[in-house]
This record gives C-alpha cells, structure tokens and sequence, in this order.
C-alpha cells in the first residue's frame, strides 16, 4: 500500500497538468471542446487509449494512469471529449469481442477522433429495465434492417457511428435474443433528434430507426449474445469512471467555497459545518475511487467498492447543488447571468436531479449492491 | 498510487478476525458484557501472536482495530497499542508487558486536573483527578498526563499504587469500561517532559483516535452483516424481508456509509503511520484524521440503527446482541473530541485554503 503517485505516475500527471493548462483555454473558449477537434488534440499528444492494448494503439497503461487522466483533466475542467463513449466504452468492447477486420477498422479511427461513437442502448420503454428493447433489426440479404426508437443518447447528433443493442431474434424476450449491432450514423433510415430536458439543455438526443441497413460485417460479437456484450459496455464504463465524477464534484466544492466567501458567509457556523460535511463525502467518495481503482490494478476487475461510487456521487452532488442555491436567499429566485456565480447554482439545482437517474437510477443501484455485494434476496 | 492491502496485511486480517470469532462468540461477548469484565486471560496470547509488537505498521493496527471493533474484543489492546504504545515511542521507553492506559482527561465542569512535582529524593508525585480513563481494571500500569511547573508532561504509575484511588465510571458500552482517578501524592516516573509533553499526548490521542476510527468500521460491517443475516432468513408475507426494497436499499445505503468510512480510516492509518516516519505533511495528516473520525462515527451509529431497524421485534430486545455493538457505536461517537470540533477544523482548513 503506498498512497502516492510512483515517480512516473507523478511525472505522467505533472506533464498532464501542464497541458491541460495551455490546450483547455484554448477549447473551452468557444466551447469546441465538443468537436472532433478535441479528441484530435489529445490523441496528438497521446492521451488517448491510455489503458487500450499497445497493438492496437494504446499506450497498454494500467488503470491508474486512466484514473490520472480522468481526475486532472476534470479538475482541470476540460471539455466532456466528444469520443468519450467511443474511447471509454465501444474501443474496449471491440478490443475484447470484436472481429480482427472490426479491430483494424474501428479501433485507429476512435483513437484519433475520426470515428465518432454514440451509444443507443436505452428505449422509452426500456430504461432500468433494459432486456425490455424492442428495437428489432430483421434479417435481409447481406445484414439487417432496423427499425425502432433509441433515447437518452449522448453526442448521438455529432456521432459518425452507434452502439446499437437490438432484438434479432423475433418473438424473444428478455436477454436472449438480443444482439450488438455498430450502426453507421450516415444510413438511410436514421434519424436523430435532439431531447430538451428540464434545465432547458440538450444534452441528449432520441435516435429514429426505419427500415436502417446494417451489414452483416458490423454485428459486434455473437448473435443473439448484445445482452453480454453490453453488459461489457457498461462494466468499461464504471473503471475509472467515479474518479471522473469525483474530480468534477471536486470543482464544484471548489465553486462553493468561493462563493460562500463572496457572499460573507464564512463565518455562518451553520455554512461552516455544512461545508465541513460535504468535504468528508468529498473525500470519502475520492479515496473510494482510489481504492476501486486500486482493486481494478490488482484483479482486472473493479471491486465490490466500485459500485457506491456513481450512487453517492449523485447523492452528495444533488446536496451540494441544494445547499449552494439557498445560499443566494432571495437572490436565488434569478435565473440571469447578474445572479450569483452567473445563474450556476441555478442550473446545478435542475440538472442535478437528473443524476440519481442517468447510468443506472439510484433504485436500481441499490437494488445491485442489495443482491451482489450484500446477498441478500432479489427484489424483484 | 496503491491503495490496495498487501497479501501479508489481509493474512493479518483474516487470521485476527479467525482468532476473534473463535475466542468470542457473540454470546461469550453478551455474557461478558452482561457480568462487566474483560477477558484479561487472553493477554499473554495477544503478544505471543504479535499483537503488540512494536514494529507493526499503522495500517496493520488500523485492520486489527477494525477486527477488534467487528468481535468487540474485550481486552486492553486499543488503550496498550493505541494509547500508551506512542507514548513509549516518543519517551524512546520500551514497553512493559503488561497492558498498559492513558489518562489525560479532566473532569467536566471542574478545574480539577492533575499536577505533578518533584519529590524529595528523586522521582515525582501525583495530585489530583483524572477521568474517562479506560480500561483500568485490565492494566498494569498507567500513564498520566500532568501539570509541572514547565507545563504539561507525561507520567509512568505502576499499579497497584500508593494514594491512587481508582473508581468505576458506569458506561453505556460495558466492554469498555472507563473510572476516575484520584492520586494523592502518588508517586510517578517522569516518561515525557514538559518540553514535549503536550505534543506527544496530541499525538497520542490522534493515534489512538485513527484506531477507534478503523474499529467503528468494524462495528459498522458487524452491524451490516446481523442485518443482512437477519433479513436473508426473517420471512414475512411469504417472503425473506430482505427481498422488500424498503429493507434492501436501506442495507445499501449502509453498505455506502461503511465503504465511505473504510476508504478514510485506512488512508488516515497510512498517513499516521508515514508522520510517525516524517513521511508526511502536518497539512495533510490533521484533516485526514478528522474526516476519517467523522465518516467512521457516522458509518457506525447509521449502520448500528439500520439493523436496528432491520432486525425489528429482535433486535429491540435485551438477548439479542446487537446492542452490545450500538453501545459501542455511540461509545466511539461520544469518546474524546466531538464530531462538531473535527468538523469545525476541517471547515477552517477548507475555508482558508487558496480559492
């Protein structure tokens, strides 16, 4: 056990940091970091891949660097990368079930940003519930046609291809039945359309499919196995992702603070041992991350402690976005940019909300370390 | 970066928690509570195993606190290796052999205190009270902390000792049972002198404290296992209680508060043990200290009232022995600093700091 960076680790961070410190200001002026350019930039300096094979052009890094990376570049505040799902989630997924000639045509282009990939997994019938998909893709000469709805899709209106989970076998149900097919954004019969949600933002989209093609050459490991396969997805998801969430609640610690001092609040002994509270689940929730990153290391797999992580992240954030609203008092009612910190606390208070739903609701999470950390009886 | 333990350090774990769970069964603990004793037969055995060796790193105490905080174990361990241990070390003192506590608080509402003075002849002489002090009637020996004319130093008294009346202090948490002290003209070794004896008792206190931080996590996981034992078999409308959300998402929110908890407890033991090496920074150790304590407290009382609630008619009765560990929850929350005063410190840290 030995609680700091080796030599190189704090060397990897320390040059990290001193990019981010010249390549953020420059993407986060116009807000670009959502384009292509972005990933280009970090792929240029190598920072993308950190953890994939060095055969198919990672850097074969162990997870700690990919957790370096996700702390610094949050704390650094850098742009959600516009490949992150391509990167994070379908790379690795096509690194362990992919086809070689899938690998040698997939696995470059996401690495330097020329492929962009979103995911369409949840459906408005299957949310928590996701072997509910009823998106079909039938069988025709040469692949399948598709044909459904896909929502809560990420990047899917700047995404070049999809992570598509549809039903290929007719009349299945449940988790049989169900395959991965990597669909082309650019195919007759997609269409995506932007999802406005309750802050006002879309950050999201809905994704229509009528009658889409997909070659057989792009259904992404065995049919009738999309249930294993995404279940794979999901798994790369929560590797380092809690380090990620942590070091942007991190920031948001950061904003409070400032704002408590501008509004004089710092002598408020009520705000004092507020802010005291949260800094424990702050830190509680980092070295948690640290400690599932740690496992991640040692085994390959995240352990039991890895799945508290996004459930407490969403607990802890939603309570910090309450308290700094009320903060403002009266002031709060202004949703302008001449309210405190620009309206952020506004904003905070809406979207945050949405995170005990988004990747796995809050009783869905609960109900997972009930049954597989706790053993104890399924609720359903 | 590893913040993982060693094989060596979960072979310690796991041979503690064996040793435990075969010396004492819950019902010994219930029977041992019940009657207010220890188990001080048990010592010669703790330091044949290794116990209370000297060179055991922080975070292998911090895992055996965590194991004597899932067995209750009832012996003077925590008050020997957490307490006194340190002292010895910063008196450059080896340690007696038997188990050994520290008294340093003073009664509340009193200007009471103790004070120190030369005694003709050589050597010095006690005056005054002490209280809380724990696990008096399983040592050997007591170190005091006192008032000399230079400021506050630390004191060896052998038991049994002259002008030393010692009386028992009821508690809520009967295998941890504290008494007052009163000396008059006791005679006492000079271990740690005025000119380091606030800081080393500080520091003391902040190692023994780190341990109570690694052994309510072991309250807590004790507590959590009961409950999810309990709601695994406890069948209701045709089903284990478990299988209910209400009761299942409860146990999850206190598996989070636990994992939270272990996450902090064993960074502030690494930390503590790398200050006692000169290895790190004041800066980082203060704070570490205090959110570890927080989040342990914290963890172990919630986890304690959710099996509370979890085990249900069972759980409130006086046989069933999950109140020997939420007597030890409220114990831990209780003993030495407030949360309040932890918190007050981190709340300085993080509002002084650079925005």
């Amino acid at each position: 056990m030995d609680l700091r960076d080796t030599e190189d680790q704090a060397a990897f961070r320390t040059e990290l940091r001193a990019w981010l410190a010249v390549q953020v200001p420059r993407f986060a002026v116009d807000g670009s970091g959502t384009t292509p350019g972005w990933t280009k930039a970090l792929h240029t300096a190598g920072y993308t891949g950190l953890t994939w094979p060095t055969r198919y052009g990672g850097r074969g890094l162990s997870p700690t660097y990919q957790g370096i990376y996700a702390e610094e570049s949050a704390l650094a505040e850098a742009p959600d990368h516009i490949n992150v799902i391509g990167l994070g989630m379908v790379g690795p997924t096509i690194v362990e079930h992919g086809t070689p000639q899938q690998q040698i045509r997939f696995l470059e282009p996401i690495l330097s940003g020329e492929m962009v990939f979103c995911q369409g997994f949840s459906e408005p019938d299957a949310g928590s519930d996701l072997a509910a998909v009823r998106t079909r893709a039938v069988a025709t000469t040469g692949g399948w046609r598709v044909t459904g709805e896909k929502v809560w899709s990420s990047y899917a209106h700047q995404a070049d291809w999809c992570l598509l989970l549809a039903r290929t076998q007719p009349g299945s149900e449940r988790h049989p039945g169900l395959t991965c097919l990597l669909v082309d954004m650019r195919s007759p019969g997609v269409q995506v359309l932007p999802l406005r949600q309750n802050t006002g933002d879309s950050d999201f989209n809905q994704i229509v499919l009528t009658d889409a093609f997909v070659p057989t050459d792009c259904v992404l490991g065995p049919v009738g196995e999309g249930w294993q396969i995404a279940m794979t997805t999901l798994a790369h998801e929560r590797g380092t992702f809690g380090i990620t969430l942590t070091a942007r609640l991190s920031v948001e610690f950061g904003r409070l603070v400032r704002t408590v001092r501008e509004l004089g609040l710092t002598g408020d002994p009520t705000v004092r041992a507020e802010i005291a509270d949260l800094h424990v689940h702050l830190q509680g929730l980092r070295w948690t991350g640290y400690r599932a990153m740690s496992m991640l290391n040692r085994t390959g797999r995240p352990g039991p402690e890895s799945s508290i992580l996004k459930l407490h992240w969403s607990v802890t954030n939603q309570r910090l976005a309450a308290f700094a609203l009320r903060l403002l008092g009266p002031a709060g009612i202004l949703d302008s940019p001449d309210s405190s910190a620009a309206g952020h606390w506004q904003h905070l208070r809406l979207r945050s909300r949405a995170n005990s739903i988004e990747g796995g609701t809050s009783e869905i999470l609960r109900g997972i370390i009930a049954e597989r950390v706790l053993g104890l009886p399924r609720t359903r | 970066m590893d913040f993982a333990l060693t094989d060596e350090q979960r072979d310690l774990q796991v041979a503690a928690a064996r040793y435990l769970a075969d010396r004492y069964p819950p019902d010994r603990i219930a029977a041992l509570a019940d009657a207010a004793v220890g188990d001080p037969d048990a010592w010669p055995e703790l330091r044949r195993q290794g116990w209370c060796d000297p060179e055991l790193g922080m975070v292998e105490k911090g895992l055996l606190a965590q194991e004597n905080g899932y067995a209750l174990h009832p012996t003077a361990w925590w008050s020997t290796v957490g307490l006194a241990q340190p002292v010895h070390r910063a008196a450059g003192a080896a340690m007696p052999p038997g188990p050994l506590t520290l008294a340093w608080q003073d009664e509340a509402g009193t200007d009471g205190g103790c004070r120190a003075a030369p005694a003709y002849g050589g050597g010095w002489r006690l005056t005054g009270t002490r209280c809380l002090v724990t696990d008096v009637a399983e040592v050997s020996g007591v170190l005091v902390a006192a008032d000399t004319p230079d400021g506050l130093a630390l004191f060896a008294v052998t038991m049994p000792a002259d002008g030393m009346t010692v009386t028992p202090q009821p508690t809520l948490d009967r295998l941890r049972r504290t008494a007052r002290l009163r000396f008059a003209d006791t005679p006492a070794e000079l271990l740690v002198t005025a000119d380091t004896g606030r800081q080393v008792l500080a520091a003391a206190r902040r190692h023994g404290g780190t341990l109570l931080a690694c052994e309510a996590v072991g309250v807590a996981r004790r507590a959590l296992d009961l409950a999810r034992r309990h709601a695994g078999q406890r069948v209701q409308f045709g089903r284990p209680i478990g299988a209910y959300q209400a009761v299942a998402h409860q146990l999850a929110d206190s598996y989070v508060a636990v994992e939270l908890a272990t996450s902090l407890s064993l960074r502030a033991a690494w930390l503590v043990g790398a200050a006692d090496r000169g290895a790190a920074d004041e800066a980082e150790v203060g704070p570490a200290y205090a959110e570890a304590v927080v989040a342990a407290r914290e963890a172990a009382v919630r986890a304690c009232e959710t099996a509370l609630q979890v085990t249900g008619g069972l759980g409130a009765t006086w046989e069933y022995p999950l109140h020997w560990w939420y007597r030890r929850a409220l114990w831990l929350d209780c003993f030495d600093l407030p949360t309040a005063a932890h918190l007050a410190t981190l709340a300085r840290q993080v509002l002084a700091a650079p925005a």
